[in-house]
């Protein structure tokens, strides 16, 4: 073997792994926007059968099904859902669209106190207190926000706090699609 | 000594093990299995079976109450996958997506065993220029 040829081979494990670098590199960054993929879009919502949070009386899907429902999933320990508290606020003035809350891994005592002081823009609340329900719809924490249409399969799903932006751009749109 | 560092071992590898009773020891099996081959939802690089994260915690309740609804091991990766997506599974499947993941090996071992067939093949055939002979004369005379 000529030295050029040696050369040529050892560089072989050099250039390999920098390919990889740079392979993983751009395939990461690819895949950061992509890493909790919104597997439940166009699946019905799952079926439960969990006490309201005030009322203690057990709602199961059918009590959403017949109209639009923005699902919300929220827990008073939560500090990113006060910062969307605001919008839904709004949302529930202006009538857009009826929004249930899924009570997430909560203090009853916590979460009831928690409305009282901020204001409660729910037209229901599921008391989830052991996350089945979250399992159920592949939550991973709080806040994650859900479009359910009126038939009851899931239209559009959010991770992370709602804004104004993504209320006009992304859940907005859809409702009125379906007027 | 070695008992300390025994209860130490012992008392690391119980994160994450819940008082779980299962009616075979086949189905406590499965569970242990399961649980390795899911990775936590919120956690970067851990399975269900290391995390102390609630959600981990969520989710291997999930998988026991599927196992004793007498849930097969791929009805239980399908519900996972289902909701949370591939990111939940260690192994990935074989998708449009994944397949450069799970031939490059294979594809650069091919390539490898080219190449040294190939300079093994050149070893043999080297030829010398008139200059390089007369070095080698030089050198080994």
């Amino acid at each position: 073997m000529t030295r050029r040829q040696w050369r040529i081979l050892l560089a072989c494990p050099l250039l390999g792994f920098l390919a990889l670098v740079f392979i993983l590199t751009i395939a990461f960054d690819l895949g950061r926007h992509d890493i909790h993929p919104s597997s439940l879009i166009d699946k019905p919502f799952p079926d439960f059968e969990l006490p309201s949070l005030r009322t203690h009386e057990t709602v199961n899907l059918g009590s959403l099904l017949g109209e639009a429902r923005l699902i919300n999933i929220w827990a008073s320990w939560c500090i990113a859902c006060r910062s969307e508290h605001g919008l839904l606020q709004q949302i529930a003035e202006r009538g857009d669209v009826s929004i249930v809350g899924v009570n997430y891994k909560d203090q009853r005592s916590d979460a009831v106190s928690w409305l009282f002081e901020l204001g409660d823009p729910f037209a229901m609340n599921i008391f989830d207190s052991e996350g089945d329900l979250g399992v159920d719809l592949g939550v991973y924490g709080a806040p994650e926000t859900f479009l359910v249409d009126a038939q009851g399969f899931i239209r559009y799903k959010r991770v992370g706090p709602l804004t104004d932006q993504i209320w006009q751009d992304e859940i907005e749109p859809i409702l009125r699609s379906w007027d | 000594m070695f008992v300390s560092a025994l209860l130490v071992l012992a008392l690391g590898v119980g994160v994450g093990v819940d008082d779980f009773q299962f009616d075979s020891q086949t189905n406590a099996d499965r569970y242990s299995k399961l649980i390795e081959e899911f990775r936590c939802p919120k956690c970067l690089n851990t399975n269900l079976a290391g995390s102390d994260a609630p959600i981990a915690q969520d989710l291997r309740r999930a998988v026991y109450r599927l196992i004793n609804e007498g849930k097969t091991d791929q009805e239980i990766r399908t519900y996972m996958r289902e909701r949370y997506g591939d990111f939940i599974l260690y192994n990935p499947r074989l998708t449009p997506k994944t397949v450069m993941l799970w031939f490059t090996p294979l594809l650069l071992v091919l390539v490898g065993a080219w190449l040294i067939l190939r300079l093994k093949d050149r070893r043999s055939t080297v030829t010398l220029t008139t200059e390089e002979a007369e070095r080698l004369r030089n050198l080994t005379s």
